[in-house]
């Protein structure tokens, strides 16, 4: 079984290896971490999720503007479906509009993966935002309803009672890993890098 | 006593690459804390199983009581042949290799961690294991030594010194690397919640060992005629560590972390410069604490031409030190004017060796600090997306303004690139211009991104907004976010610029884990020693200050 760290650590690696920014490989790490702890395996739904959009670029999944109404949709918004990663961490810098009590989203690739994000959303009287529905770790996309319910049906308030961690690093995670890798010239090797 | 009116240094003062480079150990150091502990709580560290043949092949098993826990160490002796024996990281056989196991292990975990522990890296190991490392010989001293005891003669000390330790380990992982049990889940034991004590245990239990196996190996080979090192030269003799970068990205991904060693450090010393009338007893520790600090200079060994001027300023600054001491210390607040004298005539080796020997008499004022010198930092990891872009900026004048003086164009403030290694994926510095792979480069090119972030929050809005717009800055911000509030986070130089000096992030980490005798072998690796002139198991009293020179003072 990896620890918490090496799941990280190959998130991190693996995210970034798959063309997205420093700071959103440290937002893959969290959440990966954080599903792990809950009881899904999160860097298998990265590697999953990963699979299904290689080779096209992060961009063409990423939020393009933050919408202000309760359907978010349309081109402005980006009319892919939307990268969980990307999503997640601008809902984490956004938050989502007060007055609001639901928001739909039309695609969004791995949902589960936004859980995270969303769980690390104060709270507001008493009420907390969650994913309307059973939330799968199914990476197809689809329509996402963010709610408001009670504080006291958050799965971050929940003892993490059934962490599951990977039994291996996954194979596909490592090869996008590669990627960030650079080979050791005779040049370094000769300065004696440790 | 104290009177807290001496403000700590400022981190635009104290978190510059030169300065850190000249850190050296003190009360606050985590080997130092480590043994404290040991010796308050009584810790009872003994050897239970010893299955090593006469050619030093084998295991043993050495077990450290707590008041509430067992760890014990785990080594298998191996016995390498010298043309296998390599310090870089990228070896794959070790004279020993070792893990600190969490309890007692059973027979099984035994045959389990030998079909791993030995294998290092290509191993794994379980959550009941914390460290796993290994060390090599010193041939130099070693093969010396046990030539000597194994004829019953005492090894000579001046040769045994000039190497200062008879093994050395390379790497020592902890932190859930390899499968080892993760840091956050030992975190509510008191023994484990200051940094690295885990390490620092198996270091320490690491030489227990290596100077058992010296004894027998001597007396397998020498019969009844072997002798065991003498007791005075066995203390002064650590275990060596060959460190390369592996260590410096640490540093920069732990901003938040990196806070706290250095705010406990610097509040200790603004602690003790505000004491205005130090007792005699304080008084005098405080001058011995000095010669112990002059001695240790001595005795410090470096033919590198990067450590050798240092070394030499540092004898100077010392001996004038003692001097100024013994001439020119005013009645009131005289470890402040001492501070302040070495900061106006001494090199930075002599002023942060002063700022380390002031600690030393104040256990009371400096101890309890421990408690601070570590940190859930995912606290602090989330990003305050309502921030405004004026305030983020403003942040970013106030806080690193070396990077908005660089300019970034200029190849030479963009020489070198951090990356992983493809071959033992560990981190390495290349030459931007000159090597492939930039593109590939690890993020800690700080001081550029810096710029480029302040440059992209020109249009206004919110840190959200900016990071909507340029999501390549978002570690960037985060840096920031944590800056603002752990204010000695952040280094403040250019970690990519053509003369930067990778050895002065290894000195600073070192410096905290408690290491003397730097000796650079390059701008990019070093070799220590770790717990020389520590006491053995049995020899361990309360607030002994252990850490003294060859020959003790």
């Amino acid at each position: 079984m990896l620890s918490f760290y090496e799941t990280g650590v190959l998130a991190r690696r693996a995210t970034r290896g798959a063309g997205y920014d420093w700071g959103l490989a440290e937002e893959a790490t969290f959440a990966a971490g954080w599903l792990c702890d809950y009881g899904v395996d999160g860097a298998d739904v990265l590697s999953r999720y990963f699979r299904r959009v290689d080779g096209q670029t992060v961009a063409s999944r990423a939020v393009r503007a933050w919408p202000s109404g309760d359907v978010w949709e349309g081109d402005a918004f980006g009319n892919l479906p939307l990268c969980p990663l990307c999503l997640g961490a601008a809902l984490s810098d956004f938050g989502l509009p007060s007055g609001v009590e639901k928001v739909v989203i039309s695609k969004v690739y791995a949902p589960v993966l936004l859980l995270p994000f969303i769980a690390s959303l104060p709270a507001e009287d008493g009420k907390i935002w969650t994913i309307e529905g059973e939330v799968t770790d199914d990476i197809t996309p689809v329509r996402v309803v963010i709610i408001r319910a009670d504080a006291t049906d958050s799965v971050a308030t929940d003892a993490k009672k059934n962490p599951r961690y990977p039994q291996k690093e996954d194979a596909f995670l490592l090869e996008l890993a590669q990627r960030t890798y650079v080979p050791e010239s005779e040049a370094s090797r000769a300065k004696g890098a440790g | 006593m104290a009177e807290n009116h001496i403000p700590m240094r400022p981190p635009e003062q104290v978190m510059r690459l030169a300065r850190m480079g000249s850190f050296h150990q003190s009360r606050l150091s985590f080997m130092r804390v480590l043994l404290r502990r040991m010796a308050a709580e009584n810790w009872q560290i003994t050897q239970t199983d010893w299955q090593v043949n006469g050619a030093g092949v084998g295991h043993a098993v050495y077990q450290a009581k707590t008041p509430l826990r067992v760890y014990s160490l785990v080594v298998f002796a191996h016995d390498l042949p010298d043309d296998l024996r390599s310090d870089r990281v990228i070896a794959e056989a070790w004279d020993v290799t070792f893990t600190l196991f969490d309890g007692v292990p059973t027979d099984a975990d035994i045959t389990r961690l030998s079909q791993n522990v030995p294998y290092q890296e290509v191993g794994r190991v379980s959550p009941r294991e914390i460290v796993l490392s290994r060390a090599n010989r010193s041939l130099r001293a070693w093969d010396y030594a046990l030539e000597k005891l194994a004829k019953g003669e005492q090894p000579d000390a001046d040769k045994i010194l000039q190497v200062g330790y008879f093994m050395r380990t390379t790497a020592v992982y902890g932190s859930g690397k390899f499968g080892a049990a993760d840091r956050r889940d030992l975190l509510d034991r008191p023994e484990l919640h200051a940094p690295f004590q885990a390490e620092m245990l198996a270091v320490y239990l690491i030489r227990c060992f290596v100077m058992d196996l010296l004894d027998f190996r001597a007396k397998a080979q020498g019969g009844d005629s072997a002798v065991r090192l003498a007791p005075a030269l066995r203390r002064q003799c650590g275990i060596g560590n060959s460190t390369g970068l592996g260590m410096a990205p640490f540093l920069v991904h732990h901003p938040a972390l990196i806070h706290c060693w250095v705010a406990a450090k610097e509040a200790a010393l603004a602690r003790v410069r505000g004491v205005k009338t130090p007792s005699g007893t304080a008084h005098a520790a405080m001058r011995v604490a000095l010669c112990v600090a002059q001695d240790s200079a001595q005795a410090w060994q470096s033919e590198h031409p990067i450590a050798k001027p240092k070394i030499a300023e540092l004898r100077g600054d010392l001996a004038r030190a003692v001097v100024a001491f013994d001439t020119e210390l005013p009645a009131d607040y005289p470890w402040d004017w001492l501070y302040k004298w070495g900061e106006s005539n001494l090199s930075l080796e002599g002023s942060e060796q002063i700022a380390s020997v002031l600690l030393e008499p104040y256990g009371d004022l400096v101890d309890g600090l421990v408690e601070c010198l570590s940190i859930d930092e995912t606290l602090y990891y989330r990003i305050n997306g309502e921030m405004g872009a004026d305030e983020l900026r403003s942040a970013i004048e106030r806080i690193y303004p070396w990077a908005l003086a660089l300019d970034f164009a200029k190849p030479a403030n963009i020489a070198r690139f951090w990356y992983v290694s493809e071959a033992k994926l560990e981190p390495r510095l290349g030459e931007r211009f000159e090597e492939n792979g930039a593109e590939l480069e690890q993020p800690l090119a700080i001081g550029r991104d810096i710029a480029g972030l302040y440059q992209a929050a020109e249009a206004g809005g919110s840190v959200a907004d900016i990071l909507l717009s340029a999501p390549e800055f978002r570690h960037t911000a985060r840096r920031v976010q944590i800056a603002m509030r752990f204010p000695y986070s952040e280094i403040r130089d250019n970690l990519v610029d053509e003369g930067m000096m990778p050895i002065d992030l290894l000195r600073f980490k070192l410096s905290f884990f408690g290491a003397t005798h730097f000796d650079p072998r390059s701008d990019r690796w070093l070799r220590i020693s770790m717990f020389a002139g520590a006491p053995f198991p049995d020899e361990l009293r309360v607030d002994d200050c252990w850490v003294r020179p060859f020959g003790g003072a």
